[in-house]
């Protein structure tokens, strides 16, 4: 499903290059984890996914699907069936919770050449998983994010998630900012969505999640590349030995 | 000794087509109970303002008006513009030109105690009561020596006269319609509301002209809340690409009066809209305003609102989304006077930058002479924040939609406040409208 050759990255305002030649094959129905410590690239990887400003990619490709998806906008991009589950998820005041919701299914629906959702269809569809998610009618109707715990704000990425039904869904460190209830909540709405015509990525930097997102396949990611590739005892091992090992056999 | 003697200034084509307009104007009005002469001479003494007058710096009307077209005359010619209200169930008073047109208007049904009539009825049988609208608008002196206020005072030739009885609730909202026939001319309105103590009325006010027509509108009003009254009053304007549009509102509040106030600007080649609020003890006002401008127009809103008397409350928020090569100038001055303790005062004005090369001036002023008071002001210029852009398209939003959510979130702070209920929907559809307008840019 998700095909990244030999993709090199840098920041576009300094020049410094963030991903190294990174080469990822995720199929379809698989749940494949990315670890590794901080400034490795694992957010960078997210990003440049998601087709976020500020990146320029110099080498390399990424395809969905057999599509490249690195010359798409990032609405484009969405509508093709990427899917980013943000760190941080941005405070829009202004716009609803619904309208957005309800603009951008509609929105990829029409870059798909489907037709639009009726409003009751979408109405159900929203109460539904909402419902799943703990999400309150009072958080539905309030603008985007705004005044939201770090904890409702990730429950409303996997929302987005579960309304979209992207092909694939990258969860970047999800489980931070979350206590253990919310993290359940999340890890259930995550498994949830689990499919055979679905990949997950799921970028973190603790093993916790890991217990509650059960991966397939378990990558450490270190100075912009893959430099390990195992089961799902291979994060384990990184809970128990920390990732100095790995770290220098990269290097 | 030789000293050199002080040179005339030289009139600019403008202010010479108003001196020679007002030297015929002022005969087929020879007689009537107004001093047109007297505010004409406080207009021409200075000349039409320019950028070393502070309260014009940033709309210099001496470079921005090349000329004044004539001044108009009633016509029969009837007249387009969107019919947005109409739905409303409001009173409707409509003026063509600056001339009000019985045939377009019906101002039944507002109620035993509201009285309309028009100012050129009461210019006709030279009422004397006219006369007060000649001199005194306000008991600000800056409105007195305001050049927009002169020009208005010395020209205007019709209008409405709108008194609500004490006590009396106007029945219906009364909406007053101002159209162009498309003739190029400079029309002049002055209207006069008078709401009694406890009274409460709702004014929907509209400005239109066509595209293409280089039109001057000039609008004066004074609204005046005796105590404990009330005014809900909305004023839109969306005149045509070539216009120059120029509103003065001056109001004054009563004791515990509440005056509840929005102004969408939408179009014109030249807007400037002026408020001069005096607020008296205990009253409330709130103002704000919606300001959409693009191409190469300048919109301005300039104004100044004095806390007078202890206890007022007092809310400015103006917001402007500003494309293509278009300025927005935003200048707000609070006036707290000595006796005014206990005043809250809080203004904020705030510009969303749509292109490179759109421009917004924003100058919040505080001017306190009382010391027990809480005031405060803010003003922001920003463009459309990338961050909340990438992650409404990482949706799959494409771009030219997360602008137009992203413009109208900007300025629902403002439209949802709208007090007119009804006009609230009619006006955020012609801020879609708009937005949809500068078509799929990114």
């Amino acid at each position: 499903m998700l095909e990244i050759k030999n993709l090199h990255a840098e920041i576009e305002a300094d020049g410094r290059e963030i991903l190294r030649g990174l080469d990822l094959t995720v199929k379809a129905g698989e749940v494949h984890a990315i670890m590794g410590p901080n400034g490795a690239g694992k957010s960078t990887l997210s990003h440049v996914l998601a087709g976020k400003p500020g990146y320029k990619v110099t080498d390399g490709s990424a395809t969905l699907d057999g599509v490249d998806i690195l010359d798409m906008d990032p609405a484009m991009r969405a509508a093709t069936g990427v899917f980013l589950a943000f760190q941080y998820p941005v405070e829009i005041p202004g716009v609803g919770n619904m309208t957005f919701l309800k603009a951008a299914l509609n929105s990829q629906r029409k870059a798909r050449g489907e037709g639009e959702i009726s409003t009751p269809d979408f109405m159900r569809l929203v109460r539904t998983e909402a419902g799943k998610l703990k999400i309150t009618q009072d958080m539905l109707k309030r603008p985007v994010n705004v005044g939201f715990s770090g904890g409702e704000k990730k429950r409303n990425e996997i929302l987005q998630m579960a309304i979209l039904q992207p092909k694939l869904c990258i969860l970047d460190e999800t489980d931070s900012g979350l206590d253990i209830d919310a993290l359940k909540v999340v890890s259930e709405g995550v498994n949830a969505l689990r499919s055979p015509d679905r990949a997950f990525v799921v970028i973190t930097h603790y093993q916790r999640l890991l217990d509650h997102i059960r991966p397939d396949v378990v990558h450490v990611l270190s100075k912009g590349r893959i430099v390990k590739t195992g089961g799902p005892e291979l994060a384990l091992e990184l809970e128990a030995k920390g990732y100095a090992d790995f770290v220098d056999e990269a290097a | 000794m030789e000293i050199l003697a002080p040179t005339e200034r030289r009139r600019t084509r403008a202010e010479t087509d108003l001196e020679t307009a007002f030297s015929s104007f002022v005969e087929t009005y020879s007689g009537d109970v107004v001093d047109r002469a007297g505010a004409f001479a406080r207009f021409s003494t200075a000349g039409l303002p320019h950028r070393r007058v502070e309260a014009y710096h940033f709309t210099d009307l001496r470079s921005m008006l090349a000329s004044a077209p004539v001044p108009a005359a009633p016509t029969s010619r009837s007249a387009g513009g969107a019919d947005l209200f109409v739905g409303l169930g409001a009173a409707r008073a409509v003026f063509v030109d600056g001339f009000f047109r019985a045939d377009l208007s019906d101002l039944s049904g507002l109620g035993d105690g509201v009285a309309v009539t028009t100012i050129a009825a009461g210019l006709a049988a030279n009422d004397p009561a006219l006369a007060a609208l000649g001199g005194r608008v306000s008991a600000d002196p800056a409105v007195e020596r305001d050049p927009l206020v002169a020009l208005a005072s010395a020209f205007y030739g019709d209008g409405l006269i709108v008194r609500v009885a004490a006590g009396a609730v106007a029945a219906r909202p009364l909406e007053i319609r101002h159209l162009s026939s498309g003739a190029s001319v400079s029309a002049f309105v002055r209207h006069a509301v008078v709401v009694g103590e406890g009274a409460s009325i709702e004014v929907i006010e509209s400005h239109e002209s066509p595209d293409g027509v280089e039109i001057h509108a000039h609008t004066l009003t004074e609204l005046t809340l005796a105590a404990g009254a009330k005014a809900v009053w909305l004023d839109r304007q969306r005149e045509g690409d070539q216009a120059a549009r120029f509103s003065t509102l001056a109001v004054d509040l009563g004791k515990r009066a509440a005056f509840d106030h929005s102004v969408v600007t939408l179009g014109a080649k030249l807007a400037r809209t002026q408020i001069f609020a005096r607020l008296g003890e205990a009253a409330d006002l709130s103002t704000r305003g919606a300001t959409l401008v693009k191409g190469r127009s300048h919109a301005d809103a300039t104004l100044v609102v004095t806390h007078a008397e202890p206890h007022a409350v007092s809310r400015e928020l103006y917001k402007s989304a500003v494309d293509g090569e278009a300025v927005s100038v935003f200048q707000g001055r609070i006036v707290v006077e000595k006796k005014a303790q206990g005043t809250d005062g809080r203004m904020g004005a705030h510009a969303v930058l749509l292109s490179d090369r759109a421009e917004a001036k924003a100058k919040p002023e505080l001017e306190i002479f009382a010391d027990d008071v809480a005031c405060a002001h803010g003003a922001t210029v920003a463009e459309i924040d990338e961050t909340l852009k990438f992650y409404l398209m990482s949706r799959g939003i494409p771009a030219a939609e997360t602008d137009k959510l992203l413009i109208r979130a900007f300025l629902g702070e403002v439209t949802d406040a709208i007090g007119s209920e009804g006009a609230r929907e009619a006006i955020e559809a012609e801020i879609d409208g708009w937005i949809d307008a500068r078509g799929d840019r990114t």
